[in-house]
């Protein structure tokens, strides 16, 4: 299991936003899509690789495969690294906020 | 003319974004390929289509599953074939071109995966030429006058696919509409 050291990119943060449900790589793009109004969108190439970077990881798990769509849903390593992030957002949120 | 072929275009065009701007190109003069295989580097075939704004992705993955090709195709992607683990996707657009690799880091991925594939095969290359001026040097196997070519063509090979190694290694891929 390969661990993610870089920080998270606005495209990882969305996908395990999204993978709190289960869902297909097609599905995640729609998803974060919807959620984020279109301000995140996220292409087949990148989806694909984001998605088996974070298998490797150990933060997300394939739950079942179906017409050749594989689902994933968070793992609770993921589940803690998706909490971390949001709490560093916020505290970048807070020391942003009144300049914007 | 209906059918028409390029050579050595994978060689010509040495990184992904090069090849998908070049076969763009084609498409818009009326020119797409309808199939590729591992020749398709060295050879590839054209055939006469109707001009249009295609997009073009080429993504080099050396092993995927299933799921890859359902992946690009839920998302409206057509895919053209492999040529040396290139896979080649198309999409017919109007209005802003699609893109496939979204974000800074699947770009960079994408880069290195190249990286990799172009290294091996300028190193394989290089070694080659190296294995053919020291055999040559030292007189020894049936041919041995004919080293200087053979030697000169492997280097034609290796030079330039070690320069894009380092290229692909070194660039910073352009943000583009990503927001990392």
């Amino acid at each position: 299991m390969t661990d993610l050291k870089e920080e998270l990119s606005a495209t990882m943060y969305c996908i395990l936003l999204s993978l709190r449900e289960e869902r297909h790589g097609y599905g995640i793009i729609q998803h974060v899509a919807d959620f984020t109004a279109g301000y995140v969108q996220i292409g087949a190439g990148t989806i694909y690789t984001s998605l088996k970077k974070l298998e490797r990881a150990g933060w997300i798990d394939r739950t079942r495969t179906e017409e050749r769509r594989h689902y994933y849903v968070l793992t609770e390593r993921g589940t803690r690294a998706l909490a971390e992030q949001t709490r560093r957002v916020e505290r970048l949120y807070a020391y942003g906020r009144g300049i914007a | 003319m209906t059918r028409r072929t390029a050579w050595f275009t994978a060689f010509v065009h040495p990184t992904p974004s090069r090849l998908e701007n070049w076969l763009e190109l084609q498409a818009t003069r009326g020119w797409e390929p309808r199939e590729l295989d591992d020749m398709s580097a060295i050879r590839m075939h054209l055939q006469s289509a109707k001009p249009a704004k295609v997009r073009y992705v080429v993504d080099p993955q050396q092993k995927t599953d299933a799921s890859y090709r359902a992946t690009y195709e839920d998302a409206g992607w057509t895919y053209v074939g492999e040529l040396s683990s290139l896979h080649v996707w198309r999409r017919p657009y109007k209005g802003t071109r699609p893109e496939a690799f979204t974000d800074r880091p699947s770009r960079r991925a994408r880069d290195v995966r190249m990286a990799w594939a172009t290294g091996i095969v300028g190193t394989l290359a290089l070694l080659g030429a190296l294995t053919r001026v020291i055999l040559g040097v030292a007189h020894i196997g049936s041919s041995a006058g004919d080293w200087p070519l053979e030697a000169g063509l492997l280097a034609l090979i290796g030079v330039p696919l070690a320069a894009v190694t380092v290229a692909l290694m070194r660039r910073r891929p352009p943000a583009d509409s990503d927001r990392d």
